[in-house]
């Protein structure tokens, strides 16, 4: 569910199709990733789970792998 | 859902989220919007989602408005680009903080002389560009404001206070540039919903989104719905609009309008601004449910009264329906209803005349009467300002004769002279370990600008630097103002008598300068003295580094092939090249 609803805001953000999104998709392979969309996202994924991302995390969750473990951890706590 | 719904459901929602916003504008299609309206933004700070908040006061105006958002502190090669795009109007947003890394934490230790030639900096590039920026309809420029609360904040206030009064000399020179109060939409939304210091220090991006949309409210608001209405005309009711009270109850002694009491004050105040209404030309007319006699009394008697029965261009002062009297006095000085504002206390009038007579501008006075300046301020901002060349002459006089000493001081006729006065200096030094750190983080970092993408880790870059093969050179750049630290590095190998470039990054922070051309005779003298005879380069495409595409081609060198995917590649003789010469910029090289 949070996996789905994660992909939704990166596709909807980034403007790519959500099934594009698997556990390679990084800011390396995103064309549309760059540092304006980077900020857009993190606002995003705060505004659809209703959290704070941290600082140290803000700026370090370019790829979908880390997007879901900051969120989730965010999630649990 | 269909336009008019997303229209009124999404974009006329304040509680919309941005990703809604986004999705709505994506189905509004501009193009059934006959008014067509061009901006182009500038700004030494990203300003990331002030498009879609422009583009969302646009449509709510039925204006399909053009936004185009500049690049990062380059305000000559914006006004470049947005003339050539055809941009007719312009919004210039410079951040007082970002002027200099943390500005405002750096005032207090500056010493006056330091600051004023910093003034005298910005003034001259503003000048530069707004020289040039008469091809443009509108430029508005935004004051400076106070973005963060330090112990020294009456010290930072001061100093903004002088940058800002230079904003007002700048845009007193054209008749085509005017001020917007971004500090008075900072304080209306506070400082903690307007500053976002998260991604300020981390993107340079100060401002969170309430800010921006705030922002594009008033500008919209003060391009009067970007050019789509002219304003003329303002017509006030009387009681509990320009006074306090009810003047047929409380007569004249009653009725509050002392500016040493509440609310009385707030009223007084209100006539002080009518009164800089007037000073632009605004016509001022009454349209009141009283007697004439009553009203007239007030105008000319009562001793707080700022308002005359002169300063009235047209009056109706009687018991008819306000919206009879406002199609009159539309008749009577020939004005459009669409030109006219209607300021009135009463919801009922407000709503009939709303109703009736929609394309008046209503504005109703706010129950709390202390918002009334705040919605004031909104009703000023219909009326373009009319420079300080109207006013009394002796002002007039001392801006001639200050303006006169500047220009003898800083007459730049070129931006190259302009850049010339700031002393830029770009310091080389070649295979030096301590940089490394500095230049894997740049090339991880850089991807606008960056010639072939290449990452490098911070080991590699050690490697090459102990290499003797290899050719690290890194750019720290400095002007008067103080250094920009290590902000570009070319990495190479000498491969024989072959000279090849891997990599070429620099920070968006210091390109526009030229300081990318002016370092390559040193890069190359250095490969020569290593035995290289030929050079080999190349630009590799990815989606962020198009503006690069043809920077070899700029810098002198000449394109030998250029694959179906847009890469490039570049071989010569290196005593063939003929490279740009970049006069204004010092090169050294260091010797540790």
């Amino acid at each position: 569910m949070t996996v789905s609803r994660i992909k939704q805001v990166m596709a909807s953000v980034l403007e790519v199709p959500e099934e594009s999104i698997n556990e390679a998709s990084s800011n390396d392979n995103i064309g549309s990733w760059d540092s304006i969309q980077h900020m857009n996202l993190v606002l995003a994924l705060e505004e659809e789970f209703d959290v704070a991302i941290l600082d140290e995390d803000a700026a370090n969750i370019t790829s979908f792998p880390l997007i879901r473990i900051v969120v989730n951890e965010l999630l649990e706590s | 859902m269909n336009k008019d719904e997303l229209l009124n459901s999404t974009l006329k929602n304040d509680r919309a989220s941005f990703s809604e916003l986004k999705k709505a504008l994506k189905v509004i299609d501009g193009s059934e919007f006959e008014f067509g309206y061009s901006l182009g933004v500038s700004s030494n700070v990203t300003l990331n989602g002030f498009d879609v908040y422009l583009k969302k006061q646009g449509y709510i105006s039925e204006v399909n408005a053009d936004v185009q958002m500049g690049g990062y502190d380059d305000l000559q090669g914006d006004f470049d680009s947005f003339k050539s795009n055809g941009i007719q109007n312009v919004l210039v947003l410079l951040n007082f903080d970002n002027l200099l890394p943390s500005f405002e934490s750096q005032v207090e230790h500056l010493d006056d002389e330091f600051i004023y030639a910093k003034i005298m900096d910005v003034k001259s590039s503003l000048l530069v560009a707004l020289s040039g920026g008469d091809v443009f309809q509108s430029i508005t420029i935004t004051d400076f404001h106070l973005s963060f609360v330090g112990s020294n904040e009456l010290r930072v206030k001061e100093v903004l206070g002088r940058f800002n009064v230079m904003l007002r000399e700048c845009a007193d020179q054209f008749d085509n540039v005017s001020l917007l109060s971004l500090s008075a939409v900072v304080a209306d939304v506070g400082r903690y919903n307007a500053i976002d210091s998260r991604f300020y220090f981390m993107s340079k991006a100060p401002y969170k989104r309430l800010l921006l949309d705030h922002l594009a409210r008033r500008l919209t608001s003060a391009s009067r719905q970007f050019g789509a209405r002219v304003y003329k005309a303002v017509v006030f009711d009387c009681d509990n609009t320009l006074w306090g009270g009810v003047v047929g109850e409380d007569l004249l002694g009653g009725i509050a309008l002392n500016p040493y009491d509440y609310p009385g004050n707030i009223f007084w105040r209100i006539q002080q601004e009518i009164l800089s209404l007037i000073e632009r030309d605004v016509i001022i007319c009454l349209c009141s449910k009283n007697n004439p006699e009553d009203v007239l009394e007030v105008l000319e008697e009562h001793p707080h009264c700022l308002l005359s029965n002169e300063n009235i261009v047209a009056k109706k002062v009687n018991w008819s329906s306000k919206v009879d009297n406002i199609l009159a006095l539309s008749e009577e000085l020939n004005i459009g209803l669409d030109s006219m504002v209607f300021v009135d206390d009463s919801s009922f009038e407000c709503e009939s005349v709303k109703a009736r007579l929609p394309s008046v501008n209503t504005i109703q006075v706010p129950k709390n009467i202390s918002e009334y300046i705040s919605v004031f301020d909104t009703i000023k901002d219909l009326f373009p300002y009319v420079s300080s060349r109207n006013s009394d002459l002796s002002k007039t006089q001392q801006y001639k004769i200050r303006e006169l000493s500047e220009k003898q001081r800083m007459n730049f006729s070129s931006q190259e002279e302009y850049l010339e006065s700031l002393e830029i200096k770009a310091l080389l030094t070649f295979n030096e370990s301590s940089g490394k750190a500095r230049i894997s983080e740049l090339s991880q970092k850089s991807n606008q600008f960056n010639l072939t993408t290449k990452r490098y880790t911070s080991l590699e870059v050690g490697k090459l630097i102990d290499s003797s093969t290899a050719v690290v050179a890194a750019v720290d750049v400095t002007d008067k103002f103080g250094g920009c630290g290590l902000t570009g590095a070319v990495i190479g190998r000498i491969n024989g008598s072959v000279f090849s470039v891997d990599a070429f990054f620099m920070s968006c922070r210091v390109i526009a300068r030229s300081i990318e051309f002016s370092i390559w005779p040193e890069i190359l003298k250095r490969a020569v003295e290593l035995g290289a005879k030929r050079i080999h380069a190349s630009y590799y495409p990815t989606s962020k580094n198009m503006q690069v595409a043809d920077f070899y081609d700029r810098l002198g060198f000449v394109e030998v092939h250029e694959n179906s995917d847009g890469a490039r590649k570049y071989e010569q003789e290196i005593k063939q090249l003929e490279l740009i010469k970049i006069d204004w910029i010092e090169v050294e090289i260091s010797d540790c």
